[in-house]
């Protein structure tokens, strides 16, 4: 005799402890049933959350499920609903993230999804649902998500590459007239670095170089030569993940954070990666999507942290702000079926005060009919000097410097999303 | 040993294609001195440099491999312990890096010692992909072991600020850290030369290799002698990981990583030649560094942008691995018969 | 009522020799349609939808085996074969809309041709150069499809969009073949017409070619120079032709299961060439057994299944001690799958699971065979 659950199941009114449960599988309805045409949420609302929850991205997957889960009980506060969330481990593998959201649906029911730490599984996901009527909202910066790969279910909570450049261009213009980049050779780098490229010139600066750098690599000796070869005096770092670890520590070992500017791009994750507060401190001028140091309520933080076992950043806002918006689509389409709920969301301007609480902006935040971006303010930031840096009750390193409207960083959907 | 290798792969079109792959190499070299003088001799000194921390790395691997015929997987496993039972002491008990840099070796080698008297002992004149994949599963166990005691976010530790920082050379500069990594590896290179040509225990060691009936029938104890070798090996191993961990920190992708790139080192080199894989982790650390620039510089000399390949310097050593084997089948020093 | 009786009935005159004769046939025919009615139930695992993709790895796996265990050829990089597969045929639908078929012949030519290249230049260094070659080119190929040549790739995104056929229908992960003579011809054994039974009918054409294949003078051939390959050179077989022939077909089949891995995956990802891939294949070849048929089978099962099995366990409800919390534990059971491959590989390196299942198997039978025949 023996009972066994199919997927980590978390039942979220409470404290958010993991409860085993029986699998589902009476749940699964094919054809639409769960809404019924219309009749109502009659169920209990199932979320999917395909994310990494193990290896090197393991922490990234957590915060998402982290916020998603603190969401879902501020939803059930203020509805009449039961929401469940469920996870599914993709190990950052956009096949394994396809299997799991796959298993998620079928064999437990879930009618929406939410996730995915890279913008390869992101984008994987996101066309998965799109085939199979699931909305989907995702977590990757590549361009390509509201681009090229968009996709009628795929929503992205998160800026794109571009966005993410608005306010931090103009800045690197005015610090240096020369920049050296150095970006991680996959999509997200590729297309972080044509968008500041393009971005840069239009500015009156000039690129006199670029590396691309493989991902992930440990050995930044070489490419740091190179950019100190030549007469930038500023070098911009589009990587991602450990490489912005292992570029900052050989940037100190050297000694050359004083001889030049430094510019990183999405520094949000920054301090997960085991960093040296110094390396912090280095950095001049970064775009970062979303900040615990941009004016937010301090018991939104504690939440956060009472939840999760990471400090508050950005995947916790992205993981709350998925859930919250997926959830009140369903709401307003009194629904399950998901052409009900994408096309609630579709166009969808936020009335939440929380979500502006978190993202001070004077403008409207919406999700944007043409590629399914959700129009929101993007930050530069700067990083504090290391006597000044926060440790205690969460890491703050970083000090927003500047803040561009959605609207002003993106002003219309790239011509490469055609659905 | 390298002449006796020459010698019997013989001379002929092999040696030609191979004196083709010499100048052709030299050629490209001195090109790029000629378009970014200064990047050049920048990138020459650290692929040195970096050369040395891989010429580490592989030499516990071309040890266990070249003396003891086993495919050890686990090496990566025991580098991986090596940086995070650094930490462990460092951070956890508080005590000084130094300490680490001598206790944690030879934690890590008994802890080679155990694997061998368990599970190795048993895979002795087999063929030695079973060696390779028992070792994997061994491998995947240290993994988790480590995922469950320290978690799975990378880590750092503090290293003594003497360490800290950078010493200025003639162009460029070192860090102060991968200068202390260079002149350990040094050390222990030539203290393993050493031991295995210099002195009479080496000697039994070699004599037990090539016939290791005959050496046990004149009372030396070859059993005894081959653990010594797997524990230096593994020791090895474990100090190559204090030192990487202290330089750039440590995460759980740190043993796959450097175990591949230590088994194409130790191909290069040639199976069983020690000093192979110490020259082949020299080329392809200089390589590495080097590759890219010159690439750069054969696309400003010819105009042809689309030779300036972008990040090449990933595949930079399975390039050189590609090279080497056309020309030299068995890698640069490699013995016939070895892993055939 | 079975299929075996089934079978009997159709033709009348077969009897117990034939039976025998036939099981690899009849083996391949069950496996590939009581796997996911197996797993789907609920005293199994309960994830019927994971069959699919065991299905597949079953078919690559074998493809490996037939170098690893009928030729001895070590490769590191089979990985390129799998990912040629994927990427050609998604290449083929979204890019030129062509149709699934036509492009999986498309990739199996390509990815043999590629296969008889690499071949033909590493076939005559040693087994530990060969594999470490094979490694080299595999780590060439995905840096090459990294680089998005002439935006055919898409990098490190993969293809995503476009890329399933339109004889496939797919609702919130139900995917139904929309096909009507395929519908009614399953429809008469009673089966509904998913993906999976799709995948099952290539998958038994597939292993029942590679079975003929093992069994004519080619692939006794391959055997012979396994087990002594100077000997089959002296007997005057052109060793290195066969070698390369063997590496050939069995880079073709494995860009088959590549052709079905990108449908059942909607679409290709650069994780299809990575070295993590070639190292599976490999590890479940050998945990399997490389010296059995059905050793690659066994293997592919054990990795997805044990992997799933132990994912889904949250606590184990036993009768007299109680219910006990191993969700902690069993959140590390790669360490436990580790030690599981150790011991196999220490117990039974060539035989493997299946093998030492078999021995066990036939050492009981013999044993009651003697007992009764003591009597």
């Amino acid at each position: 005799m023996r009972s066994f659950s199919r997927r980590e199941f978390v039942k979220v009114a409470g404290a958010g402890t993991v409860v085993a449960s029986s699998g589902l599988a009476g749940c699964t309805g094919t054809g639409g049933s769960g809404g019924g045409g219309g009749g109502g949420i009659g169920e209990e609302i199932t979320i999917a959350c395909p994310t990494a929850l193990s290896g090197a991205f393991a922490p990234y997957g957590e915060a998402e499920r982290d916020g998603g889960m603190l969401a879902a009980r501020h939803l059930e506060e203020e509805f009449d609903v039961s929401i469940e969330i469920i996870t599914g481990d993709s190990a950052a593998d956009p096949n394994e993230a396809v299997s799991q959201i796959e298993g998620m649906v079928v064999d437990d029911g879930a009618h929406m999804a939410f996730g995915g730490v890279s913008s390869a599984v992101g984008i994987a996901v996101g066309a998965w649902g799109s085939e199979n009527q699931v909305p989907v909202c995702v977590h990757g910066g590549s361009d390509d998500i509201t681009g090229s790969q968009c996709a009628p279910y795929m929503f992205s909570t998160y800026m794109s590459n571009t966005m993410q450049l608005g306010p931090v261009a103009p800045a690197m213009a005015d610090l240096e007239d020369d920049w050296y980049i150095l970006y991680s050779d996959y999509t997200w780098g590729q297309t972080a670095f044509e968008a500041y490229s393009e971005a840069l010139e239009a500015e009156g600066a000039n690129v006199v170089g670029s590396q691309a750098v493989p991902f992930p690599t440990q050995e930044y000796n070489p490419y740091l030569n190179s950019a100190a070869n030549s007469d930038a005096g500023g070098i911009a770092l589009l990587v991602a993940g450990l490489d912005q670890r292992a570029s900052t520590s050989q940037i100190l070992s050297r000694e050359m954070q004083d001889d030049y500017s430094f510019m990183m791009h999405q520094t949000e994750d920054v301090g997960l990666w085991g960093i040296d507060p110094a390396a912090a401190a280095l950095l001049d001028v970064n775009s970062q999507g979303w900040s615990p140091s941009l004016d937010v309520p301090e018991d939104w933080l504690q939440e956060v942290a009472e939840v999760s076992d990471h400090d508050p950043f950005v995947r916790h806002y992205m993981g709350y702000v998925s859930v919250d918006q997926l959830v009140r689509a369903a709401v307003r389409a009194d629904s399950l079926e998901g052409a009900a709920i994408r096309d609630e969301l579709s166009g969808h301007e936020v009335e939440n005060q929380t979500i502006y609480d978190l993202q001070p902006s004077a403008d409207t935040i919406y999700w944007r009919a043409g590629d399914h971006q959700l129009v929101q303010p993007t930050h530069m930031t700067s990083g504090r000097p290391v006597e000044e840096q926060q440790n205690d009750p969460n890491k703050v390193w970083f000090d927003v410097a500047d803040t561009m409207s959605g609207d002003d960083a993106s002003p219309e959907p790239s011509d490469e999303c055609e659905r | 040993m390298a002449t006796s290798t020459l010698r019997r792969l013989g001379a002929g079109s092999r040696s030609t294609s191979a004196v083709g792959v010499v100048i052709a190499s030299a050629l490209l070299f001195l090109l790029t001195f000629a378009v970014f003088p200064d990047l050049f001799v920048q990138n020459l000194i650290g692929g040195v440099a970096y050369g040395m921390v891989l010429a580490i790395i592989a030499l516990g691997l071309a040890l266990i491999l070249g003396l003891l015929g086993v495919v050890n997987f686990a090496h990566g496993g025991l580098f991986m312990l090596g940086a995070y039972g650094a930490y462990e002491i460092v951070v956890t008990q508080g005590l000084s890096f130094w300490v680490a840099l001598v206790v944690i070796p030879i934690a890590v080698g008994v802890l080679g010692v155990a694997m061998e008297v368990s599970v190795l002992r048993r895979l002795y004149g087999k063929n030695p992909v079973i060696g390779l994949l028992a070792t994997f599963g061994v491998f995947l166990m240290i993994e988790e072991a480590t995922r469950a005691r320290w978690g799975g976010t990378p880590l750092t530790f503090d290293i003594p600020s003497v360490l800290q920082g950078a010493i200025p050379l003639g162009v460029g500069q070192i860090a102060t850290i991968r200068l202390l990594t260079v002149v350990v590896a040094a050390f222990i290179i030539v203290g393993i030369y050493s031991l295995m040509y210099r002195t009479d225990f080496g000697l039994t060691i070699r004599a037990g290799l090539q016939d290791r009936e005959m050496a046990e029938f004149i009372g030396i104890n070859i059993p005894m002698r081959f653990t010594i070798v797997f524990f230096l090996g593994s020791a090895i191993a474990g100090l190559a990981g204090v030192l990487r961990g202290a330089e750039t920190g440590m995460d759980l992708s740190l043993g796959f990583e450097f175990v591949l790139l230590a088994f194409v080192i130790v191909i290069i080199g040639g199976v069983g030649s020690i000093f192979g894989s110490v020259v082949s982790g020299l080329l392809v650390g200089v390589s590495v560094f080097i590759l890219p620039v010159t690439a750069r510089a054969l696309a400003t000399v010819t105009g042809v942008d689309a030779l300036n390949v972008a990040g090449i310097g990933g595949v930079v050593p399975y390039i050189v691995m590609l090279v080497v084997l056309l020309v030299r089948p068995r890698g640069l020093f490699g013995e016939e018969g070895l892993l055939e | 009522m079975s299929y075996t009786a089934r079978l009997k009935r159709l033709t009348s005159d077969v009897d117990l020799d034939t039976v025998r004769e036939l099981k690899v046939p009849i083996g391949i025919a069950l496996v590939a349609f009581l796997l996911r009615p197996v797993l789907g139930s609920e005293l199994v695992l309960g994830t019927p939808h994971i069959a699919t993709t065991i299905l597949i790895w079953m078919l690559f796996a074998a493809a490996f085996n037939l170098l690893f265990g009928y030729v001895g050829l070590l490769s590191f990089g089979h990985a390129i074969f799998l990912g040629t597969g994927v990427y050609v045929t998604a290449i083929g639908l979204s890019e030129f809309g062509l149709p699934f078929s036509l492009m999986t012949v498309v990739a199996m030519v390509c990815s043999g041709a590629i296969a008889y290249g690499i071949c033909r230049i590493i076939v005559r260094y040693g087994e530990i150069y060969f594999a470490m070659l094979t490694l080299a080119f595999a780590m060439g190929v995905h840096f090459i499809v990294n680089s998005n040549p002439y935006g055919l790739t898409g990098g490190s995104d993969g293809l995503r969009s476009g890329t399933t056929p339109e004889w496939i229908g797919s609702f919130r992960g139900q995917r139904v073949i929309d096909v009507p003579w395929f519908a009614d011809l399953l429809g008469a054994f009673g089966l509904q017409p998913s993906y999976y039974y799709f995948v099952a009918v290539v998958f038994v054409v597939a292993m029942v070619l590679l079975w003929q294949l093992i069994r004519s003078p080619f692939g006794q051939t391959l055997v012979a120079i396994r087990d002594n390959a100077e000997l089959a050179r002296a007997m005057g077989i052109s060793v290195n032709r066969y070698k390369v022939w063997a590496f050939t077909i069995s880079g073709a089949f494995s860009a088959l299961a590549g052709a079905l891995l990108m449908l059942s995956n909607y679409g290709a990802a650069i994780e299809n060439f990575s070295p993590e891939t070639s190292a599976e294949v490999l590890l479940m070849t050998i945990f399997g057994g490389a010296n059995f048929f059905f050793g690659p089978l066994v293997g592919a099962f054990s990795w997805f299944g044990v992997q799933e099995f132990l994912q889904s366990f949250e606590v184990l409800g036993l009768p007299v001690v109680g219910a006990i919390e191993l969700s902690g534990v069993l959140g590390y059971w790669r360490f436990f799958f580790g030690f599981a491959f150790v011991v196999v590989i220490l117990l039974s390196p060539r035989n493997g699971v299946w093998g030492y299942v078999r021995n066990g198997v036939q050492n009981g039978i013999d044993a009651l065979r003697q007992r009764g025949s003591d009597d």
